[in-house]
């Protein structure tokens, strides 16, 4: 049940809330997406993404561009946008854009034990973080050589601390290993997350929950079609799965024992939010699963919007940022690739 | 008779010209078609591995996260220089040098081979010196299967790559294998090549 929200709301969210509804009226549209599916080259790209919101930010970008210079530009902008909102921000608002941010944590930390596995420099580690998800002690990682030296040396101080109590071993940090930390890291924030939505209550609780749920349970489905064919145990990949969501527990126990991907349609088809899903795919067909899964996202976080007086705004709104940086991504590659005709795959249209 | 002597010189040149000419045709067709599969087959691996990043994310498919550990291929092919007496040419006609011993070695098994090439110098005799037998081949040469110990790239990206990186993986190494079949079609079509310019200076002296 709501509370009086639009009473109360206005008193700290409401600028912010105003704050983050401009910036959501600067999205790419369809025009503008139809249009940079015309363009020839990366330049032409960057001539009309120049009329846009990243303007600024790809004007002073020197010729020839690289699809990797969009992509970080677009994810300045993101970065620049968030910290105005998080310096402005007070109590429970600044807790739950920091929540937004600890997924990028968890990726930064596995990107650093990964490549210093692999005897990379951490300096050019460092360069491919993202933004969002750094912090101080960050280049400390290298040094660890077990999950129990890299809590007690560097994360016991980060917010990912109450998260390692699942995952701590002195096992040798190896591939497999650092994908398990990996998932249970994630899974442990994003249930911590739904508790903290929860205890929010309101509009908030009720969006933000059912948001975190489709994305568990589109965990679920990634890891069980990542995880078939590699050597990752039933019980391992069980593990992985979080303790909510439309698919716990009935749809997580034949998850977890699924081998090819018709057996995983089969078991989450069983949910009719998900049968929609699986319904534009034919069967045998995994490729398109992803955008399938993207477009859902985009619709549950376009929907948000229609409601006011909440935080859920703030999270859909970095989501949508995040999946409109993705399409100009796709967009780049396949023009700097001369594969035009594979453009549509991969744009997922916002608004 | 002298000249009806010649005749049939000349006309068996000619047709031995002609199926020179048929081969050559034949090896430069093959080259082209194995330029045109590799040239779509890398298209589909990069458009496989673009997917891979639009999923996975592109900070967790980068350069940075290659692995600069050393690690021992799946096979070594040393090519060294004669140890007979022999002096007639074997091996791939680019190569100028001799060449009668292959060492094949790979992380688990050691093979001292060598090769002759018989009279019509199109099949190859593999002869393994180290146990003494020895086994006929065409015109391939057989390499020892590598340890399963060998690295796996997919791996640097993590346990759980998506099944788009996977394609990419086996867009590339099909491409590696047609690479292979690209440099022995144009081998052939080069040493047919090269014929077909000998018989027709033979035929035009004669």
């Amino acid at each position: 049940m709501y509370g009086f929200e639009a009473m109360t709301f206005n008193v700290h969210g409401g600028f912010l809330e105003a704050i983050v509804r401009g910036y959501r009226a600067g999205m790419l549209t369809a025009a503008d997406y139809n249009n940079l599916c015309q363009c020839e080259s990366l330049d032409d790209i960057k001539l009309h993404l120049s009329a846009t919101d990243y303007g600024p930010y790809l004007a002073n970008e020197p010729s020839p561009l690289h699809t990797t210079t969009i992509v970080e530009k677009c994810t300045q902008k993101l970065v620049d946008e968030y910290n105005f909102m998080l310096t402005q921000c007070s109590e429970p608002l600044s807790t739950f854009l920091e929540y937004i941010t600890y997924g990028h944590m968890i990726d930064n930390v596995v990107l650093i034990v990964t490549g210093t596995l692999h005897e990379r420099d951490v300096n050019e580690l460092l360069e491919k973080c993202h933004p969002l998800g750094m912090f101080d002690s960050i280049a400390t990682l290298a040094v660890a050589q077990n999950m129990r030296e890299l809590y007690r040396l560097v994360l016991v101080d980060t917010p990912l601390a109450p998260y390692f109590s699942e995952c701590i071993t002195s096992e040798d940090l190896d591939d497999m290993n650092i994908e398990i930390m990996r998932n249970t890291l994630y899974k442990a924030y994003l249930e911590d997350f739904y508790q903290f939505c929860q205890g929010l209550g309101g509009a908030t609780a009720e969006l933000m929950c059912d948001l975190l749920s489709f994305e568990a349970d589109w965990r679920s489905v990634n890891i069980t079609v990542n995880s078939i064919g590699t050597e990752l145990t039933r019980d391992d990949r069980r593990k992985l799965y979080s303790n909510f969501g439309l698919l716990y527990p009935y749809g997580h126990e034949e998850l977890a024992v699924t081998e090819d991907f018709d057996a995983v349609r089969g078991a989450v088809e069983k949910y009719p939010p998900y049968q929609a899903i699986f319904s534009k795919l034919s069967f045998g067909e995994s490729q398109m699963l992803d955008k399938a899964f993207y477009e859902e996202d985009v619709k549950r976080l376009t929907l948000v919007f229609e409601q006011q007086f909440h935080y859920a705004v703030f999270f859909a709104y970095i989501k949508l940022r995040e999946q409109e940086t993705r399409n100009l991504m796709w967009i780049a590659e396949c023009v700097a690739q001369n594969q035009k005709s594979r453009i549509h795959d991969g744009i997922v249209f916002i608004f | 008779m002298v000249e009806a002597g010649s005749m049939r010189e000349g006309t068996g040149n000619l047709e031995q010209l002609d199926k020179e000419v048929l081969q050559c045709l034949d090896s430069v067709h093959l080259l082209l078609e194995r330029r045109e599969i590799l040239h779509q087959t890398l298209r589909q691996g990069w458009m496989e591995l673009t997917s891979a990043r639009y999923t996975m994310g592109p900070a967790r498919i980068s350069s940075p996260l290659f692995s600069l550990k050393p690690h021992a291929p799946s096979a070594v092919v040393d090519v060294r220089g004669a140890h007979v007496d022999s002096t007639e040419k074997i091996g791939v006609p680019e190569l100028e040098e001799e060449i009668a011993q292959v060492v094949i070695t790979g992380p688990v098994a050691f093979h001292l081979v060598e090769i002759e090439q018989d009279e019509r110098k199109d099949r190859w005799e593999i002869k393994n010196l180290t146990d003494d037998s020895a086994t006929e081949s065409d015109d391939e040469l057989t390499i020892a299967e590598g340890s399963k110990d060998t690295t796996q790239p997919l791996h640097w990206f993590g346990a759980l790559v998506s099944p788009h990186l996977r394609s990419a993986q086996s867009n590339f190494s099909k491409a590696l294998d047609i690479v292979v079949e690209l440099l022995n079609a144009q081998s052939e079509a080069a040493h047919a090549h090269g014929n077909v310019m000998s018989l027709r200076r033979a035929a035009t002296e004669n």
